[in-house]
């Protein structure tokens, strides 16, 4: 009998929590979690004690597949290899680099995401390379970086626990950071005071000092009227302003249009709440700032995050211990895909590929020329297949087919592709589009880091032997690049690679397997071997130099409830499931919690409709359609309803609306119209 | 009781862990011992300090129980002071009482207006204190926090049952956090009510830090009739009383395996 344990990272949310996996006799038997985490501290929530159970599932891809008659058949990585190299090779022949597109993946390490992102660059010769934070933080990383000068949260996660005021916006912290949610808690029972804005009554609402219940998408004018607030009752940190930050005058005119009646009006929230909520956020000595979807998945996004810029740097609350304005990355790797560069516009470290400087570098590192116009992004590629102008995809460990939105868009793009292929560790709704699939190794018996939302990088470690004849992703890019010939992509370990992101990544300079393995927590910017990390960013000067203040209009979200479609329907997640459900949804445990999907409806709106609990509804909207049972609960207000889009079956992202952010080309996935009625009965 | 008896094994009880420095087969930690009601090594065990309020009927349980030395109870005890004076009065040279004793004694001496605060020293103590609907909101907002992570009795070393009955829908509703107050804790709580070792891995991992030891504690250390307002032997309706499904089906009638 052999018993092991190997501690590793779970591959869920972006907390960043350490766990042992057990492994008795080359089976995963259970997750032991790890009380010297600085995280978790032993603690996990239902999805990682239960990380294991999807790994060695029966339902695993163990063998290439190729679609033959329409149908998907087993061959060998030799064949399949073949036909990737040929068929990528004429397209690009034939049209050109830029018509192939890949998706990168924040489920998998830094390392298989700088890979991915140097096969687009180098090998194939385009930069149409992004991944799923465009659909969760590009506006983060937008935002911040012009407000700030650094697109990451500002503060680590132990700090939580340190701050006197959090004010929590558009993020359900409990359920999506569980761990984050847990120190919110403990803060707050420290006698920390809490603010929590959401359209929904998210379990966070019952511990906060204030709720506000917003009507989605009008963060930016309540965001605006808090300051207004502070700026009237003096509460501002003149000192800070003056010495630290810059556009101060011109914001402050702006911020003058929005007196609290006129927010009442617009958010739907009463003028004493917004007078007390901004009086705790501006009389606190720390005030930490956390948000995540609720602000970024708007065609307002990037004003929403430099709104929460703007009120950390009027109160001084920003560069400083247990402050900040912190973003909670969703997945648990995509703060490092896009740290090493898997974003059409950058190259790792966020070194822009139209820095000349920066580029030659690469060129140089890579032994060849790199393309200098910036690519696509994951929606423009979608709407670039409809058009036809992109012929070939390559996606990575990704399922645009539940996660996009407006899916029956994205079907007809994948479907008009002429080569399509996905690299998953299971058969999903994407790959069945698919002409080639290769089969990937899980978290679990591959070796690599990946990067927690607070910027610390982690170490992922084997345990078990990649199943059936499936590898790890960085081991496919690896052999096919070189397939394709290229010299530059031989690797002998995951190692290699990081040595080599080291090198090209001020931001990660300093950062190795031999420092990780000794315990060290390494927070990025760490530049040089012996550089501790950084817990929290912008001390003394921001990494811009000034904090920048941006005067921001309020802006409708792109599509208002109407006579035809009276809702607003919000979409987002479910603490039992993950995303796609890929993973968690061969998991029975979970699987038991949270079955299916559900419609959130006010008792008001169902009475109106005459629905009762658990009825069967048809929601429609422009662009599509579902069936789906209704949960009748006040925790929505009047007039809002939500939908967790973790279920193909009746997948939110069928109405969802794929209006961009028009800098960060994030899709407006919480606010759309939609119209609710009772299903027929068959 | 083995472990206490080893040479290079120093029990340390009723003390906190504040630092742990040094490495393996080195370390050196710093402890924070709380005060006791009683010096343990002094203490004659002439039991008169818990007579002096016990009632007639607890006595000889006690005596017995406590034939070697005395420990006050913190849970139980109302801080009432009055065992210093019979304990100085027995002992005259050598007395078993503590500072900590002494004042709660003299706190008793001040009239109640110009008494300060005195913090109870455990939270399980603190609940003791509490009446009834204070104890039912402390409960509901601790609950509340669950997350439904079941890491409570997945680290549990007597949670062994192959099916278990926090999965029951019956019970309680699938896909809800906070579960329904107080049914998802109360079902492990009676459970484990005769077999729970007071381990506290339970409350170590619990992502919420919901003080569940004290749950189990409190069902250990008290009568069934007083937490669950149940008499063993009693007619069948009073069983009602003591736990029933959500749609109130009392558990007679839905079965329970223990």
């Amino acid at each position: 009998m052999n018993l092991d344990f190997v501690l590793t990272t779970c591959p869920f949310c972006g907390c960043g929590c350490q766990f042992y996996l057990q492994v008795l006799d080359g089976e995963i038997s259970g997750v032991i979690p790890c009380k010297t985490d600085q995280v978790s501290e032993g603690k996990l929530c239902i999805k990682g004690r239960n990380a294991h159970r999807f790994v060695q599932h029966k339902d695993r891809v163990k063998k290439p597949l190729i679609k033959q008659d329409g149908k998907l058949r087993e061959t060998g990585w030799q064949k399949a290899f073949d036909i990737i190299a040929r068929r990528l090779e004429e397209i690009k022949r034939d049209f050109g680099p830029d018509s192939i597109g890949l998706l990168s993946s924040a489920k998998c390490t830094n390392e298989e995401n700088f890979l991915l992102m140097k096969f687009a660059r180098a090998a194939i010769g385009t930069n149409n390379v992004d991944h799923c934070a465009r659909l969760c933080h590009a506006s983060t990383v937008v935002g911040l970086m012009t407000a700030f000068g650094s697109g990451a949260m500002t503060n680590s996660i132990p700090e939580v626990e340190g701050a006197d005021c959090i004010f929590v916006i558009g993020s359900n912290t409990i359920e999506q950071h569980p761990l984050i949610g847990s120190r919110i808690v403990k803060a707050k029972d420290k006698g920390a005071k809490l603010i929590v804005v959401d359209p929904r009554r998210i379990p966070l609402a019952r511990f906060a000092d204030i709720y506000l219940q917003m009507k989605p998408g009008t963060d930016v004018c309540l965001l605006n009227g808090l300051m207004n607030i502070i700026l009237r009752d003096g509460l501002e940190d003149k000192s800070f302003i003056r010495e630290r930050t810059e556009g101060f005058e011109e914001f402050r005119k702006k911020i003058e249009l929005y007196p609290p009646e006129k927010v009442q009006e617009i958010c739907d929230i009463g003028v004493e709440d917004l007078r007390k909520a901004a009086r705790i956020y501006g009389e606190a000595k720390r005030a930490m700032i956390i948000y995540s979807m609720g602000i970024t998945q708007h065609t307002t996004g990037t004003d929403n995050v430099r709104s929460t810029a703007n009120l950390a740097l009027l109160t001084g609350n920003v560069g400083r211990e247990c402050t900040g304005v912190n973003p909670l990355r969703g997945q648990n790797n995509v703060q490092g895909a896009c740290d090493v560069g898997a974003l059409p516009n950058v190259y790792s470290g966020y070194q822009s590929i139209q820095d000349k400087a920066v580029r030659e570098r690469f060129e140089q590192a890579w032994g060849t020329q790199l393309p200098q116009q910036p690519g696509l992004t994951v929606v423009e590629l979608i709407d670039a297949a409809c058009k036809g102008s992109l012929k070939a995809m390559y996606i990575m460990g990704e399922n645009p087919m539940v996660s996009d939105p407006d899916l029956n868009h994205v079907r007809e793009g994948l479907k008009a592709l002429d080569f399509l292929v996905v690299q998953d560790i299971f058969l999903s709704e994407t790959t069945m589009l698919a002409d080639v699939v290769l089969p990937a190794a899980s978290f679990a018996e591959k070796e690599g880091t990946f990067t927690a939302t607070d910027r610390r990088v982690l170490r992922v470690r084997k345990a078990i032997d990649p199943l059936g004849e499936s590898k790890p992703d960085w081991v496919i890019i690896s052999q096919l690049a070189q397939k394709m010939g290229n010299s530059k992509f031989a690797y002998n370990s995951a190692q290699d690679i990081m040595d080599e992101i080291a090198r090209l990544t001020p931001i990660y300079g300093g950062i190795s397997y031999d420092r990780l393995d000794k315990g060290g927590i390494l927070a990025w910017p760490c530049p040089t071997p012996d550089h501790p990390g950084t817990t929290f960013l912008h001390d003394k000067t921001f990494t811009r130099g000034k904090g920048r203040f941006t005067p921001i209009d309020y802006k409708d979200p792109a599509e208002l409830p109407d006579r035809e479609f009276p809702f607003i329907l919000t979409t987002g997640r479910v603490i039992f499931q993950y995303h796609t459900g890929t993973m968690t949804r061969r998991i029975s445990s979970l699987e038991r919690e949270a079955p299916t999907g559900f419609v959130e409806l006010n008792p008001q709106d169902a009475q109106k409709l005459k629905l009762g609990q658990g009825d069967t509804v048809k929601v429609r909207s422009r662009r599509g359609e579902i069936e789906i049972n209704a949960f009748i609960t006040d925790k929505v207000a009047p007039g809002i309803v939500f939908i967790p889009f973790h279920f193909a079956e009746c997948a939110a992202n069928q109405l969802t609306n794929s209006r961009l952010d028009p800098e960060a080309k994030i899709p407006e996935l919480k606010v759309c119209a939609v119209n609710i009625s009772k299903a027929e009965v068959q | 009781m083995e472990l206490g008896r080893h040479l290079n094994i120093q029990l340390i009880t009723h003390a906190e862990l504040k630092e742990v420095g040094g490495r393996a087969g080195r370390f050196r930690v710093k402890l924070l011992k709380k005060p006791r009601y009683i010096d343990l090594e002094k203490c004659t065990g002439c039991g008169l300090c818990a007579e002096s309020q016990l009632p007639e009927e607890f006595k000889e349980i006690q005596g017995e129980i406590w034939v070697d030395r005395i420990k006050i109870d913190e849970s139980k005890c109302i801080q009432c002071g009055d065992c210093v004076p019979v304990c100085l009065e027995e002992n005259k040279e050598i007395h078993g009482m503590t500072n900590i004793g002494f004042e709660r004694r003299r706190f008793l001496e001040v009239p109640p207006e110009d008494r300060g605060e005195i913090k109870p020293e455990i939270l399980m103590q603190e609940v003791a204190l509490m009446d009834s609907s204070a104890r039912d909101s402390f409960w509901q907002k601790e609950l509340s926090k669950c997350i439904k992570c079941y890491g409570c009795r997945d680290v549990c070393p007597l949670c062994i049952c192959d099916d278990c009955e926090l999965e029951q829908p019956e019970w309680v509703r699938p896909g809800q956090i906070p579960p329904d107050f107080p049914l998802f804790h109360l079902i492990r709580a009676y459970h484990l009510a005769d077999s729970c070792t007071g381990c506290g891995q339970c409350e170590a991992t619990c992502p919420m830090n919901i003080p569940l030891l004290t749950i189990h504690n409190w069902v250990r250390r008290q009568d069934p009739e007083i937490i669950f307002d149940f008499v063993p032997g009693l007619e069948p309706q009073v069983k009602e009383k003591l736990i029933s499904s959500l749609e109130g089906k009392p558990i007679n009638e839905r079965g329970v395996r223990r």
